[in-house]
């Protein structure tokens, strides 16, 4: 079953002198279990796209199948309780819904509000709170007690205690320290690997090509490519054009052979940086 | 002993009445979220259902009887500018808004959240601000004949002040979570 968008369109207040385009005529098909990043200049549409996963918005026409819905305008709220406990998506600075008395209860919110029993929205709570890094003696304060960073992770934590099939991610590591960061990103791939779907969206290029199988480049509401990232990332001159760049990997190996040192293959990440330079060094040596 | 009494459910010498910019600015940010509040309401100009209540519960909780129902009174006018409303301005209305926040101001500024002062501030809301005065706006600005404006009202007001309370009560009890931090 794949997540399927045929000439979505979205427009924002039609009929009033504050229409606006969100999306225009998006058809795209993504694979169950792949790692997708959307990305593309502000304003772009990202954010328009991912509230349609889960039907907050409905495409004002054209149609979208996801989880065994087949969504368009005409659908009705009714019934879509089942896709959102499907797809779960983790909103741009999530710290701010949080409300519970206590951390446990606002990671279990989630979970009880899609009809899981009281036990087993515990140890699921409990689970991603420990997988979150956010220690036990934490779980009966409130959350405004907490600090930002620890706040964004009880968010995500609530998120996942569900264990959507299909994760939607408006940029959930932003403002976060590298390490915070390389942790939480590391979750995702995880759940991912888990047999799950994860959709991001990300300015960052070296999370496209660490985390990504699949990546989605949006400009001015309109899908511009859907390409792979290795391949996304060869073209440097269509890339900034596009206000895009590439990860820090690859640029350093283009400096590198600029100067003749001749790696073959144009590395994504570092750790393929690294390993084609060591690969690079010891042909040298020998 | 009256005195005493009063001064048990009206405690005036706590009532803050300078504000400093900081609390000046959280009036304001719920002067807008009163407004927003107010917004959401339905039915027809002659019975509306809602959820204003929960913002003057909010000024009142804050900011007492007297800031409180100053915020009140700017949210009302504010919001007439901003958005007009059905039959037009008519400052009567934003009187019946500031004795609102007044009235809970009274009762749950600095107070610990009892039960009896949610039933209580509701009821004095519900009777002197929807049934009394509310009607006798009413009858001033559409001539309405002041007993069938009021049959016409009293049915609602029988009604909304008990889910009034119970969402007061929950409002309340988050609010006592969210502490603005100061």
């Amino acid at each position: 079953m794949s997540i399927k968008f045929e000439h979505v369109n979205y427009i924002y207040s039609e009929g009033t002198p504050f229409q606006h385009q969100g999306l225009k005529d998006i058809t795209f098909e993504l694979n169950d279990g792949d790692f997708v990043a959307v990305i593309g200049h502000t304003g772009s549409g990202k954010s328009t796209l991912l509230q349609h996963f889960d039907a907050l918005l409905k495409p004002t026409s054209g149609e979208i199948k996801i989880e065994g819905y087949s969504i368009d305008s005409k659908t009705t709220n009714k019934n879509l309780k089942q896709l959102r406990r499907k797809v779960g998506i983790v909103f741009q600075f999530s710290e701010n819904q949080l409300f519970a008395e206590t951390v446990l209860k606002d990671v279990m919110f989630g979970p009880l509000n899609f009809g899981i029993n009281r036990k087993t929205a515990t140890e699921k709570a409990k689970k991603w709170l420990k997988k979150l890094g956010i220690q036990e003696e934490l779980y009966d304060k409130s959350p405004f007690d907490l600090s930002g960073g620890q706040m964004r992770r009880v968010a995500i934590a609530g998120v996942l205690a569900y264990e959507p099939e299909i994760l939607c991610l408006d940029e959930p590591a932003a403002g976060l320290d590298p390490v915070g960061r390389r942790e939480i990103m590391d979750i995702f791939k995880e759940y991912q690997k888990a047999g799950h779907t994860v959709i991001l969206i990300t300015h960052e290029m070296d999370d496209v090509a660490t985390y990504a199988d699949d990546a989605l480049v949006l400009q001015d509401a309109e899908l511009i490519r859907h390409v792979s990232p290795k391949d996304l990332f060869k073209d440097a001159k269509w890339l900034s054009k596009h206000y895009l760049g590439q990860p820090h990997a690859m640029k350093f190996a283009n400096r590198l052979n600029a100067h003749g040192f001749d790696l073959r293959d144009i590395p994504l990440t570092i750790k393929q940086l690294a390993k084609s330079i060591s690969e690079k060094m010891e042909e040298y040596n020998e | 002993m009256g005195h005493a009494f009063l001064e048990s459910v009206i405690p005036m010498s706590e009532t803050k009445l300078r504000l400093n910019l900081q609390d000046l600015v959280i009036l304001a940010l719920l002067i807008a979220i009163n407004i927003v509040l107010q917004k959401i309401q339905f039915g027809p100009a002659y019975l509306k259902v809602g959820l204003g209540f929960i913002g003057l519960t909010m000024l009142g909780y804050y900011f007492g009887p007297v800031w409180g129902s100053i915020g009140a009174g700017v949210s009302d006018i504010l919001m007439s500018t901003a958005f007009g409303v059905e039959g037009g301005f008519f400052p009567g209305f934003t009187l019946s808004a500031m004795l609102g926040a007044l009235i809970y101001g009274i009762f749950f500024y600095k107070q610990p959240i009892k039960i009896w002062r949610i039933i209580v501030s509701t009821l004095l809301v519900t009777a002197l601000v929807n049934v009394l005065l509310n009607t006798y706006w009413l009858h001033l600005l559409y001539g309405l004949n002041l007993k069938a404006a009021f049959l016409s009202r009293i049915l609602k007001e029988l009604i909304v002040p008990w889910i009034q309370m119970i969402v007061i009560y929950i409002v309340l009890k988050a609010l006592q979570r969210v502490k603005i931090k100061k």
